[in-house]
This record gives structure tokens, C-alpha cells and sequence, in this order.
């Protein structure tokens, strides 16, 4: 979010912007998650989201490039900054999103994209790709009924030079294999973000382990955040609000659903906190116990354990879905590029304002932020990076 | 960073705290002339440090809003000073008026009392340790009530953390936090709160109970209590106690908002609860909200805000393109119903009288080409006959479908839906329209009478709309002819209104499948 709305504001100055996109998708994690309205909008922001990424793929003074990392940056007297393209490509003037490419990968290499403003639909991730060990298969390429695939011989290189950067490389969402609760082992434990797909895709909150909608939820909060263990000691400020809108929704569009939130503190969110909040109240069910282990039960079920409220004895209750609300951590991979920028990350390891002129932070790479926020500081990284550039 | 057009107008800022001078600094760096305009006296603090002379603009104290007209570029404001009235031509106009803290005594019962005080009070205290000394006669025990009856904010948390951490390291007293849910939900938050109990401050948080607070009459509080996490009950008798603070606008930030017709959100700051109007925008072009005027989370930040004001600022006016709205003066009767429905207040009164839109403001939502009464207002490309065209053939489809699409909502979902290759009914036509305001009943008929089965109007949802209530009047007129529909004996099921965001693909196709299944029925 950061880096398009830095992007659509140095548009706006009349300043030519190249945005170098790791992932074939651009949008970030924003562009992922569900509308969350109800009956009302709930000003989660997601659809602001959608509403950047489009602008920009409209300016036509902003070149984006998905699927493009960074492998080098010299600075000369303009930054000299050295490109990566995957080698496995789809074109988007022939690709007309049948997704035949996407049934036929057995590697589940073709992943698909989330916004109408992504074009094409599909792309092919170099990391599940066969290709790399198995230059033969072609079966994406052989199923594409326009051609639309295309395969370079190698990774294809690109310098560009630039007079200004903005690092926006957003952040790494915390996993929590290491967490007693089971991620990667039980079907129907998922995160926050994964809900959010899980929604965008089908509407409803389905089980992953059988598609069925479950009875029962169970949202676990600050999950990698608050935990001092781990050194992660801040709010990831936005998993409460995300927590609580979500199960908002699950609820609106289906009334005998139950949710249920384990919490450390509620932290408020949005303009309207102190009328909305007394609604979350009384529609879900809140726990002030951040639960222990969680073990398997029966029918794709899992068993929480935690310490109950008043008692203080230890209580386990089933539920059909888990969903961890897991926190912003540090963009994972991009020090080593930031900091021949001038961008370091010490302590908690998300970014520093830059110690060289010419380069620029903006949005979740210097710590946790709301979409928002992230709007607020991106235009403000980009009023910086103009006025620099203007004298 | 210059922009041409700035030079030579006037940006008048409104407020005298430190984000309306830094706003005033950045506006004065883009050239043209600033006045800062305060209606507080010369001498109320403020930024004392500040030399007016040296300042890049002129300060203006004990002076008010009186009245606004115009848009951005073209601003005619008039100032009331000591019953005198200056006109200021302007080509932005921003509200920064700084926020007042109140404390939340009777949220917890107590009065204020030599022992009972707000936290701004405590900070100014602390300042002065002689005085400190003198309140509750050099106090040991402290103890803070922190957002039990009233959710908190982590700008008042950080407040009381930092105060209660003070107590501890600098004035050797022990102090107490009474906290509901402690919002850590900002920089450097949590690890402030940790360092806190380090140093010895002592915590307790209330769930579902609250502690026992009462005040004796000689204004001493004895406060009693379950802790939630050891059962056990307490008794403190605190030789000071600080009742956290609300934040809320200025109280003049109301009485101005309405002078420029400015949309408010529900606690009174000068910019709606939308979504649109991120980060310092309102519903006015060329009129910012900014800092302490638009958010009580906002004020904490002065030069962030200024910088955000100075990117909106340095676009300028534009020039506005050629499909804005217009009015047909043979046929207006000047009736105002544009120029009250307007929500950007794009409408104006020449002094000839006549209604005119003025383009710069338009954002050719359509409402008001909708709504007036005359059909007086046209906007090039939404006229029913361009929007719908020629009369349709379904060909082998079973039915018919219209659907009026918002361009921020349904449109982008219907082609989210599409490259999700979901399933959509085959005599489906999308109309893209600025905004559901733009649909009025000539265009649902004009519709029908070219064939369709069934139409759909699908807008944003409630309180996402940038019309601000362009959904709400979409809504009105559909149900208005379905009800129509029904007197006349034409099913009413064949008109349905909807709402939906640009991400939702899944619903959309779901959207139009029951309707089309409801029309064959």
C-alpha cells in the first residue's frame, strides 16, 4: 500500500516512478484481504487498497514491474539499480485468465492473483516451479490455449536508473510453526491472512480441512506480538481491529455462528471505536487468556486450552476453526539491500529512516501501521523524496 | 518543491497550536501568502517561542470564520475581528484548530479535589517539583484510573505510562494503573510499558468488573477491588489520584465546520468517517482537515500532518476537465436542490442569482443531474441515451440483465468475478457509472424500455460511498419505482438495489445469479 501510494503521489509532482515488485502481484498484503462490511462499511481499507493499485496500473507516468527483485544498487551520481525478471513469464496482451495453466501445474507452481487490476490472473511462482530442477516440463505452457506463456532461457536482467528511492517493502507476517499451537500440522488452524483469502475467495469462512462452514471460532490474538521471549516487544496494532471486523462479518452473514476472541488487551481502532466496540461486545465472545497448547480433536476439531477467566482453572473447548491473529515482523530478505541504501534496522529490525539523501522509507518497513497509516506516511515519504528532488 | 499556481494565493490555516504552524511553515515554503487565524488572544500560549515577525506568515489572533464561499483556488472567506469583517481571497483553506483534553472525573464519580486530578494536570505538576510537593503534601502512592468506564486511546496511555514511569525513577513515589484494555497500539508502546513495571509500576487490569471508587468529603478516594488474577481483594487509599482524559475537537472546530459546510464524523472532528476522505481530505476540495481537527489520534503528529497537508496543497487546483456538470440556465428555476444535495459543495449562487456548478469542485458524481426536478443539469457521458444505448437484444440468453455499476464497487468487482472466471448470467450488461447517485429514474426506465428483464443498481456500501450519500439516493429511487412498479402491476422483483466493494468478485456473481434465477422464476 505504501509503495503505490508513494508512487501515485510522485505521479502527481510530475515525477516518473519505477515500482519493482517482488511478487507477480502487486498490492501487497492489503490487496489480499476481504471487504469486511456488514451492513455498513467497516473502514477497513481494503477497497482503498484496490482503488491505489488501479490508479497506478492507469498513470502512465508509473512503470510497475511484478515479479522483479532487486539484485543490486550502486549509487553513482543517479542510483544505478541492477534488476531481476523471472525467467517463466505470462504475457498479459495474450492471456485471457481460463486458468488452464493453474489446473494443469501438478506443483501447484501457478498461483492466482486477487484484484481485478491483476492482469493476467495467473502467474507461475519461480519457487514451486519444477523448471528450475527440470527443464523439460512445460505442461503450464503446453495447456495455454492463446500461447500466452512464455519460458527465457534464464532470468532476464534490467538496470534502471533512478534519482530518488522509497524503500515501501512492507512486512514479513510472523509464523508461527513455533508457537505450541499446531500451524502447518492441523488443517483448520490457519492466520488471520489466510482467513482473509479464504473469505476473498469463496465469501464464506470455510474450513480448509472438508469446505464446511464451522460453528465455532476461535480468534487468538497477539500471536508473535507483545512476546518478549521472542524480542517482539510492540503491538502489531492492527490485529485487534482485524480480528474483531472479521468475526463481524463471519457473524453478519451467519447469525448462529459462534466467535470467540482470547485476548491480552483490545486495542481500539477507527474513528467510531467507542459505539462500534460495545456491538463487538455483546455479538462475540471475549476470553482474556492468550490460550496455552491446542491438540487435535474429532471431525478436523481443536482442542484449546487455556486459563479460564474468574476461575483460573485450565479449560480446553473445541472448536471447528482456529484462527491466529499473527503479527508484523520485519521485512524478512531485504536488509541487505536496504542497508547499501543507507537503511538499516537495528533492535527490533524494522527499518531506520535512511542515512543517505536521495533515499526514502515509507509504510510498514519502519514498523507496524494500519492501511491508514500506511497512506499517511507513503505521502508524506513522497512529499520528501519531491522536495529533494526539486532542489 | 514549487508549485506555479500556488503563487499569489492565499492559504489561510486555522488554529495556533504547533500542527497549524507547521502546516502554516510548509504552505508558506510553497510560496504565496499564508495567514494563521486563531480566534484565541495574542498572549494564550501557543508556541511562545515563536517571533511573529519572523514567522513566514502573518498571525491573525482573536479573529473568527465567518462566512465561506467559492471552491479551491477561488476561496472568498470572510474574518470577523473586533466587529470588523476582512475579506481574504484564498486558494486553500485548513482547519488545524489543536484538540482539548477533558478529564473523564465523572466517568469514574469523583470530583476534582487537591487529591483528585487529570492527567494534564499531573504532567504540569511534574514539571514543577516544588509544587509537586505541595499537591496531597508530597504524595507516595499514586494511583492512575485509566480507561475502565470509557476505552482509552494509546495517545493517553502513552501519557499515563510515561507519567507513572516518572513517579517511580524522578519522584521515588509508587504508583498504580487501574487500566481497563491498555492500549499499546503505538510506536515504542509496549516496550515503554514493560520498562514501566521494570522500574516498579504497578499494574491491574479490570475485565469484567471495576474497581470500587468512592471519595470522601474531604475529597480523599479510597478505591477497593478484586484483582481479576489473584482474587484477592485490595484496598488503596492513594494520596493522589489522576483521572486519565478524553480527547475531543475544538469547540469552535463545529460552529466552523458548519460555516464551510464540512461533513463531521461522530465525535465532532472536521472530517468524515470515510474512507475516501483518507488522509487529510474532506468532503471540499481545496478545504483540509488536518492534525487535531480531523482525529483525536491525529494531533500527536504535527509534522507528519503538515507534510501530508503540503502533498494535497501542492497539487493545486488542476484544471478541471470537460465533463464536469452543467447547468441549463433556460431551464433551471433555481429551485437549490443541486446546490443543497451537493456533497462537495461544488454549487454557487452568482450575484446575478443565477445556479451555477462550478467545474473545479465537480466531481461529476451525478447526484445532482439525478435529482433536479427540471432535468436542467447535464454531465457529458451520463445522459440515460449514452449511458444505455441502443435498445439490447439478449439474444439466447433467457433474460435480460442491466446492472448500473458504481466505478469504485460493482464495476471493478464484476471484472474481479470475470478473471475469476465465476459463472455470470449471459445477457448480463454492466453500465459503469461514476457513482449510484448518478442512476435516476429516467435511467432505470430508460433501461427497462430498452429491454431489459431485470435491473440492478449496485453502489458502494453504507458510509463507503464518496458522494457521501449517493448510495442512499440510488437506494430511494429504486425502491421508489419498485414500489411504482407494483401499483401498476409490473413485478417489483424485477428492480433490486445492492451494495458491494471492488474486492468482491465471489459476491458479485453471486449477486447477479439470484437475481437472474429470482427473474425466471
Amino acid at each position: 500500500m505504501a509503495g503505490l501510494t508513494a508512487a501515485l503521489e510522485m505521479a502527481r509532482f510530475g515525477i516518473g516512478v519505477d515500482i519493482v515488485e517482488k511478487s507477480p502481484f502487486a498490492g501487497g498484503h492489503g490487496i489480499q484481504f476481504a471487504c469486511k462490511a456488514t451492513d455498513k462499511c467497516v473502514k477497513c481499507g481494503a477497497c482503498v487498497v484496490e482503488e491505489k493499485l488501479r490508479s497506478v496500473c492507469d498513470s502512465p507516468d508509473i512503470r510497475l514491474l511484478t515479479a522483479t527483485e532487486v539484485v543490486a544498487v550502486e549509487r553513482k551520481d543517479r542510483f544505478s539499480i541492477q534488476l531481476r525478471h523471472t525467467a517463466v513469464s505470462i504475457d498479459p496482451a495474450a492471456c485471457t485468465d481460463c486458468g488452464a495453466c493453474f489446473t494443469a501445474c501438478p506443483e501447484g507452481a501457478v498461483v492466482q492473483g486477487y484484484s481485478a487490476a491483476h492482469a493476467p490472473f495467473y502467474a507461475i511462482d519461480e519457487n514451486r516451479c519444477s523448471r528450475s530442477t527440470d527443464a523439460a516440463c512445460s505442461r503450464c505452457r503446453d495447456a495455454c490455449p492463446e500461447e500466452a506463456i512464455l519460458f527465457a532461457p534464464e532470468p532476464t536482467t534490467e538496470t534502471v536508473d533512478a534519482d530518488a528511492v522509497i524503500a515501501a517493502v512492507g512486512f514479513s507476517p510472523f509464523s508461527p510453526t513455533d508457537k505450541p499451537y499446531g500451524y502447518g500440522l492441523f488443517h483448520n488452524l490457519v492466520t488471520n491472512l489466510e482467513l482473509e483469502r479464504i473469505l476473498r475467495r469463496t465469501g464464506q469462512p470455510l474450513r480448509p480441512s472438508d469446505g464446511a462452514l464451522p460453528e465455532k471460532i476461535a480468534f487468538i490474538q497477539c500471536v508473535g506480538s507483545r512476546d518478549a521471549k521472542r524480542g517482539h516487544l510492540w503491538c502489531s496494532k492492527i490485529c485487534c481491529g482485524s480480528a474483531l471486523r472479521l468475526a463481524g462479518l463471519i457473524r453478519h452473514r451467519h447469525p448462529d455462528v459462534e466467535a470467540t476472541v482470547f485476548y491480552i488487551d483490545m486495542q481500539t481502532f477507527g474513528k467510531d471505536f467507542d459505539r462500534v466496540y460495545p456491538q463487538y461486545i455483546d455479538a462475540l465472545r471475549f476470553v482474556r487468556a492468550i490460550p496455552g497448547d491446542i491438540y487435535p480433536a474429532d471431525r478436523g476439531r481443536l482442542k484449546v486450552v487455556y486459563a479460564a477467566d474468574g476461575t483460573h482453572e485450565s479449560r480446553e473447548e473445541a472448536f471447528d476453526l482456529v484462527c491466529l491473529s499473527i503479527g508484523i515482523t520485519p521485512c524478512a530478505g531485504a536488509a541487505q539491500t536496504l542497508s547499501t541504501l543507507g537503511i538499516d534496522a537495528p533492535e527490533s529490525g524494522f527499518f531506520q529512516p535512511a542515512r543517505q539523501p536521495g533515499v526514502f522509507i515509507a509504510g510498514t518497513a519502519a514498523g507496524p501501521m494500519s492501511i491508514a497509516e500506511s497512506v499517511a506516511d507513503a505521502e508524506g515519504a513522497a512529499t520528501e523524496a519531491a522536495a529533494y528532488l526539486a532542489e | 518543491m514549487k508549485s506555479i499556481e500556488m503563487t499569489g494565493m492565499t492559504t489561510v490555516v486555522f488554529g495556533a497550536g504547533k500542527t497549524a504552524r507547521q502546516v502554516a511553515e510548509k504552505a508558506a515554503a510553497l510560496g504565496g501568502q499564508v495567514l494563521l487565524v486563531t480566534e484565541d488572544r495574542p498572549d494564550s500560549g501557543g508556541d511562545a517561542a515563536s517571533d511573529p515577525s519572523a514567522a513566514p506568515f502573518s498571525l491573525l489572533t482573536e479573529t473568527r470564520l465567518k462566512s465561506c464561499r467559492g471552491r479551491i483556488g477561488d476561496f472568498t472567506v470572510e474574518l470577523e475581528h473586533s466587529g470588523a469583517t476582512k475579506r481574504v481571497h484564498a486558494g486553500h483553506l485548513i482547519l488545524a484548530e489543536p484538540d482539548r483534553r477533558v478529564a473523564n472525573y465523572p466517568a469514574y464519580g469523583l470530583s476534582p479535589s487537591d487529591t483528585v486530578i487529570s492527567l494534564s494536570e499531573l504532567d504540569a505538576l511534574m514539571e514543577d517539583p516544588a509544587a509537586f510537593g505541595r499537591a496531597g503534601g508530597s504524595p507516595s502512592h499514586v494511583a492512575f484510573l485509566h480507561g475502565i468506564a470509557t476505552e482509552s486511546t494509546p495517545v493517553i496511555a502513552e501519557e499515563v505510562i510515561t507519567a507513572a514511569t516518572r513517579l517511580q525513577t524522578e519522584f521515588a513515589v509508587q504508583a498504580y494503573v487501574l487500566v481497563g484494555n491498555l492500549k499499546v497500539a503505538g510506536d515504542g508502546l509496549e516496550a515503554l510499558y514493560r520498562k514501566s513495571k521494570e522500574v516498579g509500576v504497578f499494574y491491574v487490569k479490570f475485565t469484567d468488573t471495576a474497581p470500587d471508587v468512592r471519595q470522601r468529603s474531604d475529597g480523599a478516594v479510597v478505591v477497593e477491588f478484586v484483582d481479576e488474577i489473584t482474587r484477592q481483594r485490595f484496598s488503596l487509599r492513594p494520596d493522589l489520584t489522576v483521572v486519565d482524559e478524553t480527547i475531543r475537537p475544538a469547540k469552535a472546530l463545529s460552529r466552523m465546520a458548519r460555516v464551510l459546510d464540512l461533513e463531521m464524523d461522530e465525535n465532532g472532528f472536521a472530517q468524515a468517517d470515510n474512507v475516501h476522505r483518507w488522509t487529510v481530505g474532506t468532503n471540499r476540495r481545496g478545504v483540509l482537515a488536518v492534525g487535531p481537527a480531523r482525529d483525536a489520534l491525529s494531533g500527536r503528529d504535527p509534522q507528519s500532518e503538515a507534510k501530508n497537508a503540503a502533498a494535497v496543497m501542492a497539487r493545486g487546483p488542476g484544471i478541471p476537465p470537460d465533463d464536469r456538470a452543467r447547468i441549463e440556465p433556460g431551464r433551471c428555476i433555481r429551485c437549490l436542490t443541486c446546490f443543497r444535495l451537493c456533497p462537495y459543495e461544488a454549487v454557487r449562487i452568482t450575484e446575478k442569482e443565477r445556479v451555477e456548478i462550478m467545474a473545479e469542485a465537480c466531481e461529476r458524481c451525478g447526484i445532482c443531474a439525478a435529482e433536479c426536478p427540471r432535468t436542467a443539469i447535464w454531465i457529458p457521458g451520463l445522459g440515460k441515451e449514452e449511458l444505455i444505448g441502443e435498445k439490447g437484444d439478449a439474444g439466447e440468453a433467457p433474460v435480460s440483465i442491466t446492472a448500473f455499476c458504481c466505478t469504485r464497487s460493482a464495476e471493478p468487482a464484476a471484472r474481479l468475478a470475470r478473471r475469476m472466471g465465476l459463472a455470470m448470467p449471459a445477457g448480463l450488461t454492466v453500465v459503469e457509472v461514476p457513482c449510484a447517485g448518478t442512476v435516476s429514474t429516467e435511467h432505470l426506465m430508460a433501461a427497462f424500455s430498452r429491454g431489459a428483464d431485470g435491473v440492478l443498481v449496485l453502489s458502494c456500501h453504507k458510509d463507503n460511498c464518496h458522494s457521501r450519500e449517493g448510495n442512499r439516493l440510488a437506494r430511494e429511487r429504486a425502491e421508489l419505482l419498485s414500489k411504482r412498479f407494483t401499483a401498476l402491476g409490473v413485478d417489483p422483483k424485477r428492480l433490486a438495489f445492492g451494495t458491494l466493494a471492488s474486492n468482491m468478485g465471489v459476491e458479485f456473481a453471486q449477486r447477479v445469479d439470484e437475481f437472474a434465477t429470482a427473474l425466471t422464476e
